[in-house]
């Protein structure tokens, strides 16, 4: 995978972090996995196609999740992991791959990103038919929010 | 269209040829997010005019036995070749609904992701698209494996 597509990922998620969750990301150290890389509660993917491919998962315990989502939602209590708080954290993922697949369409690739699909349970880890996955920690305010990226 | 029942009719007439078993359809049920399903999956993105996952939940003994056909020999364990083996046949079983729907007319083009395997307890899988059609499918002698197919028409210049 290519560096540029890493920092395009970052730039987009520290923006929307910030645009819709008023949240100032740190970036944390990165981490290349060949292994299934264990979700912290909360784990959305989305499918990219194209001439970029592969699948990028976000991941988050479910605590920073609800609280995420309540600042989403211009702060309404969110006291429970329910399918809105999920829609609402869902559409997040979206926004960030969709953001970042328009700049890589953009620099003249072919991409396309399918709908997020959102994995909760226990003990939960993941892998992308043998793309090496990297691994992404943005420490925020609120807590964790890693992003787990396997394209190729 | 029907183009569920194009998803589930490709997954069938393919699985029956990779794995030379019969397949027989289980109970079809129409269901809404979250979806309850088995300790493993796999999750494979489809976007174009078509958009949305195929969701593959099974049990660990049928992993086993689906790759130990397919590579030859008796596989144990969930290790790194048994899971690149059982992302293959979700590989080929996924790319032939989407060569289905683009030769039924359904979408001018279809892209596929990569399959990701999802492993743990409790799994819970939540997508916007709903309904999403659940059809269980029973494989000779193996058991059982459960599809769901999260598909819907995307409109002209629909973002995602």
């Amino acid at each position: 995978m290519k560096v540029e597509y890493i920092n395009l990922f970052i730039k987009s998620a520290f923006e929307i972090l910030q645009q819709v969750a008023s949240l100032n990301p740190k970036k944390g150290k990165l981490a290349m996995k060949n292994k299934p890389v264990a979700s912290y509660g909360v784990s959305v993917l989305v499918g990219v196609v194209g001439e970029v491919k592969g699948q990028v998962a976000y991941s988050l315990s479910e605590e920073t999740a609800m609280k995420l989502a309540s600042r989403m939602m211009m702060g309404m209590p969110v006291e429970e992991f329910d399918e809105m708080a999920k829609s609402a954290i869902s559409e997040l993922a979206n926004m960030i791959t969709g953001n970042a697949s328009t700049s890589l369409s953009a620099g003249g690739l072919d991409v396309d990103i399918a709908p997020p699909t959102l994995v909760t349970g226990s003990d939960v880890s993941m892998t992308t038919s043998n793309i090496q996955t990297i691994v992404i920690p943005l420490e925020t305010e609120i807590g964790i929010f890693e992003i787990n990226m396997a394209l190729e | 269209m029907d183009y569920k029942g194009i998803a589930v009719e490709a997954i069938i007439n393919t699985a029956e040829e990779m794995l030379d078993r019969k397949i027989k359809y289980g109970e079809s049920a129409e269901m809404k997010s979250p979806l309850e399903v088995e300790n493993f999956a796999i999750i494979v993105g489809i976007a174009g005019q078509v958009t949305g996952q195929i969701i593959f939940g099974f049990k660990e003994e049928v992993v086993n036995s689906i790759t130990s056909h397919m590579i030859g020999q008796e596989t144990l364990e969930l290790d790194d070749l048994t899971l690149s083996a059982v992302a293959e046949f979700a590989n080929v079983l996924s790319g032939h609904v989407t060569i289905d729907l683009v030769d039924s007319g359904c979408s001018k083009k279809l892209g596929m992701s990569p399959p990701s395997i999802i492993m743990g307890k409790d799994l819970k899988i939540s997508t916007k698209i709903q309904p999403i059609q659940k059809v269980r499918l029973e494989i000779e002698e193996y058991g059982d494996m459960s599809i769901y197919i999260a598909l819907k028409e995307k409109k002209e210049g629909e973002k995602e």
